[in-house]
């Protein structure tokens, strides 16, 4: 009997990052909703400034220069991989990962501070002033962060999985496809931070 | 652009020869660093309104730089680029779809 054979043409995209783009594209539509609403609720309620005043702007840019360098680190790491140089791929993805943890540490302090503060999910002292818009953008806030800061988890357990295949030289295709997932973590934060720390 | 299929007819990319090109990665990452001190330094230089159109301008600008030359959307052929358009003209309907709902009726949002 003939064995049949999947026909492939040389020119085409590998299923690896294919499915990347997809699950990018899937994650862009969450996110992209969110931030959607919140953008609309934030033009209906101008008064939501004063509450965006309470975040700290300090810890947000923090944020987001570690992120724009773990994205610069992993993908050094994707350049380290097509050389095949092991060493260097451990390297940088531990670095990057590095930079998740300092990020959610960062995060950690933001919201405890943000708590302290009464300005939790619900916040019930802006509901008991009557203050229920206010109380609104804090459940946008968490909300937001919160998922993101989830996707940041994630993927530092994508790449601490993939690094460990890596240095022992198996497949090293997929030190790509993990900085993919983490520069997507990085581009909804490059669109967080202004919404929830600048515009105030 | 070139690739290997393995014996379960999955394509992976083949590492010695790579599937796309390399932008100069140091190169982009200074001009991400740049647009962000602009973002900040807008943020105190102009009126609300302006800073706020600004500061999204460089977020565009940076998101930009990330997915075409960090991800490669750069060298992915045309079909990748026309999913991601896709994604972005659902979110604009989705946007301008509820943006009378939200915006021109009034909402009643009392506690509980």
């Amino acid at each position: 009997m003939k064995e049949q054979t999947l026909s492939v043409p040389v020119k085409m995209v590998p299923q690896g990052r294919l499915a990347m783009w997809i699950l990018i594209a899937g994650e862009l539509m969450i996110f992209g909703g969110l931030i959607a609403c919140y953008l609309l609720y934030r033009l209906r309620f101008p008064e939501w400034g004063e509450q965006a005043a309470h975040t700290s702007t300090f810890f947000g840019a923090l944020n987001t220069v570690v992120l724009l360098s773990s994205s610069y680190t992993i993908v050094k790491a994707h350049e380290a991989a097509i050389k095949k140089d092991l060493q260097k791929i451990t390297l940088w993805m531990s670095v990057s990962i590095l930079g998740g943890f300092f990020f959610l540490i960062n995060k950690s302090i933001e919201y405890t501070t943000e708590i302290s503060h009464g300005f939790t999910f619900s916040s019930p002292h802006l509901q008991e002033s009557g203050n229920t818009i206010g109380s609104l953008f804090w459940s946008f806030y968490y909300t937001m962060t919160g998922l993101h800061g989830v996707h940041v988890l994630v993927g530092m357990i994508v790449m601490f999985v993939i690094m460990l295949q890596a240095r022992k030289g198996k497949n090293l295709h997929r030190v790509e496809l993990a900085g993919m997932y983490w520069h997507m973590v990085d581009l909804i934060w490059i669109f967080l931070f202004p919404l929830l720390y600048i515009a105030k | 652009m070139e690739n290997i299929q393995n014996n379960d007819n999955v394509v992976v990319p083949d590492m010695e020869h790579d599937y796309h090109g390399h932008p100069k990665y140091e190169k982009i990452f200074i001009s991400l660093l740049i647009l962000f001190g602009v973002s900040l330094v807008v943020g105190f230089l102009f009126s609300p309104i302006l800073a706020v159109a600004l500061i999204f301008a460089t977020a565009v600008w940076k998101t930009s730089l990330v997915i075409k030359n960090f991800m490669h959307l750069r060298y992915e052929p045309l079909l990748i680029w026309i999913a991601i358009a896709a994604v972005i003209f659902c979110l604009f309907v989705f946007f301008f779809g509820i943006y009378p709902d939200i915006t021109a009726v009034q909402l009643e949002v009392t506690p509980r």
